[in-house]
C-alpha cells in the first residue's frame, strides 16, 4: 500500500506524520521487481480539496507504467469525479468515506461504470472499546457498530491505524465487531509478521497488504510465498 | 500495425503500456471504418457489460467488428472484451454479444468476484499458426507456465466444438474458460497486461 499526494509518495507514522518517499513511478517500479500481487495507491485526503490537486495527482497516475494490478482511491467524493478516474491504468477503485455515509449513489454509480469487481472499500480503524473509523470527509475518527454500503464492495481493506508500521499489531477482532467475513477482507497495518498465524486458519483474510511504513524494510518476497 | 479499440470505458492505458513493453507499434483506432487496416485488433474490456456494449453500438463498432470477423482479421479480447465475443452475456439483465463464439458469459458461482492470481499453463501449439510469430513456430519450446491475474464477476462457457477452450485452473471455476480461441479470434479472461512476466511472454509469442 502506497500513500500518494501532491505528486509524492509518503511514509505514514501513526496516521499523522508523513515522510516523503519519492516519486510514484520509482516506487511502483521498485515494487514491480518484487512481483508482488497488487499495489494499492491511496491519496490521504483528510478534508475537502479542490479539483486541481486531484487532477494533478490523476495525471501522475495516468502516466504510471506497471505490470502489476493496481487499486487506487482517495478523494473521490462525487459522481462527476468518477469520470476523471475512468481510463486510468488501474484495475480497481478504493472508496472509504462513501462507506460511512448513508448515501449509496456514489458507490452504485461506480459499480455501473467500472463493474462490481472493481469496487474496493477501505476502512481505516482504531479498535478501542468500540470500533472507530476514520471518515476522511470530516477528518476525524467516529465510532461505528455497522457500516453502510459495505455490501456494494467486492473486497474490503481493514487498515489498523494504530498498528501501522508495527510487525504484528493488527487487531483481528475488528472483523467480529464489524460483523464482516474475513474471507472478503484484506488486512493491513501491523501484519507483516502475521503470515504464519493465518496458515490453515479458517479466519484468515483474503490477503495481507504490507503498508508503506514497512516497505523500506527489505522483505524477501520468497519468504512470503513460501509461507502462503 | 496493432489497433486498440477505445470506447471510453475500461483500462486502455495498461494495454498501451503492455504493448510498449513488448516494443510493438500500435495506435488507438479512431476511425472505425479503417478497422481493416490493422493486422491485429485488441478489444480490452473493464467495466460494466451494458455500458461497454452500448458504447460499442454507439460508435458503430458492433457491426464493424462483425465485418472484421467475417474478413478473418485477428481480434484479441481481454476480460469483458472476450465475454462480448459470446452470443449472450448474463450481466446487467442480459446483453446480446457479437456471436463470434457459440457460448455465454455467465455469473460465476462465487459469492464475490474472482480477483486473484491463479496458476496458468499453456501449450502454444493450441493456437493456430497465424497467431504465432514465425520464430515461435520453429522453436521447440511449446509450454508456458506461471500465474495470471483475474478480475471478473462473470465467466465464459462455450459449447462450440470448433473452439480451443482452456479452463480456469481452480476447481470451483473449472467450468469457465481462461483462454478461448477459434480461427482468427483469441480471448483471454485474465488480464495479460497485468500478469507481469507471463503476460509479456504470452504477448511476445503472438505479436
Amino acid at each position: 500500500m502506497i500513500l500518494f499526494k501532491n505528486g509524492y509518495c509518503y511514509q505514514s507514522y501513526g496516521w499523522n506524520l508523513l515522510r516523503p518517499l519519492g516519486k510514484l513511478q520509482n516506487i511502483v517500479s521498485h515494487l514491480d521487481k518484487y512481483l508482488i500481487d497488487d499495489i494499492t495507491i491511496i491519496r490521504p485526503i483528510r478534508d475537502n480539496e479542490n479539483d486541481s490537486t486531484l487532477l494533478s495527482d490523476l495525471n501522475e497516475i495516468k502516466k504510471l507504467k506497471s505490470s502489476t494490478p493496481i487499486s487506487f482511491g482517495g478523494g473521490i467524493r462525487n459522481i462527476n469525479q468518477l469520470h476523471l478516474i475512468s481510463g486510468l491504468p488501474v484495475e480497481r477503485f478504493v472508496f472509504s468515506s462513501a462507506l460511512f455515509n448513508k448515501e449509496s449513489s456514489l458507490l452504485r454509480a461506480a459499480t455501473d461504470l467500472f463493474g462490481r469487481q472493481a469496487i474496493v472499500g477501505l476502512i481505516p480503524f482504531k479498535l478501542e472499546a468500540q470500533v472507530s473509523v476514520f471518515n476522511s470527509q470530516i477528518n476525524k475518527f467516529v465510532s461505528v457498530d455497522k457500516l453502510n454500503n459495505i455490501e456494494l464492495c467486492d473486497e474490503v481493506i481493514l487498515y489498523d491505524c494504530e498498528s501501522e508500521g508495527s510487525p504484528n499489531g493488527f487487531h483481528k477482532d475488528v472483523v467480529n465487531k464489524l460483523k464482516i467475513n474475513p474471507k472478503n477482507c484484506v488486512f493491513s497495518g501491523g501484519v507483516s509478521d502475521l503470515v504464519n498465524s493465518f496458515i490453515n486458519n479458517n479466519k484468515a483474510p483474503k490477503a495481507l497488504a504490507v503498508e508503506n511504513s514497512i516497505l523500506h524494510r527489505e522483505f524477501s518476497k520468497s519468504n512470503y510465498y513460501e509461507k502462503l | 500495425m496493432i489497433g486498440i479499440i477505445d470506447v471510453g470505458v475500461g483500462n486502455i492505458q495498461s494495454v498501451k503500456n503492455w504493448l510498449d513493453r513488448c516494443i510493438v507499434n500500435w495506435e488507438i483506432i479512431d476511425n472505425y471504418k479503417k478497422l481493416k487496416n490493422y493486422s491485429l485488433i485488441i478489444l480490452p474490456g473493464v467495466g460494466s457489460a451494458k455500458l461497454f456494449s452500448d458504447n460499442l453500438k454507439k460508435y458503430g463498432l458492433f457491426e464493424e467488428l462483425k465485418k472484421a470477423n467475417e474478413r478473418g482479421q485477428r481480434i484479441l479480447g481481454i476480460c469483458l472484451g472476450t465475454q462480448i465475443f459470446m452470443d449472450y452475456l448474463e450481466e446487467d439483465g442480459g446483453i446480446e454479444g457479437l456471436g463470434f463464439i457459440n457460448g455465454k458469459a455467465l455469473k460465476l458461482n462465487l459469492k464475490e468476484s474472482n480477483t486473484c492470481w491463479l496458476p496458468f499453463s499453456f501449450n502454444k501449439n493450441n493456437l493456430s499458426k497465424d497467431w504465432l510469430k514465425k520464430s515461435e513456430t520453429t522453436s521447440r519450446k511449446t509450454k508456458l507456465s506461471g500465474r495470471v491475474f483475474y478480475n471478473h464477476n462473470y465467466g465464459i462457457t462455450s459449447i462450440d466444438n470448433n473452439v480451443f477452450n482452456q479452463k480456469i485452473e481452480l476447481d470451483s471455476l473449472s467450468s469457465f474458460s481462461s483462454i478461448i480461441h477459434k480461427k482468427n479470434i483469441v480471448g483471454f479472461q485474465f488480464h495479460p497486461e497485468k500478469s507481469q512476466e507471463l503476460g509479456e511472454i504470452l504477448f511476445k509469442m503472438i505479436l
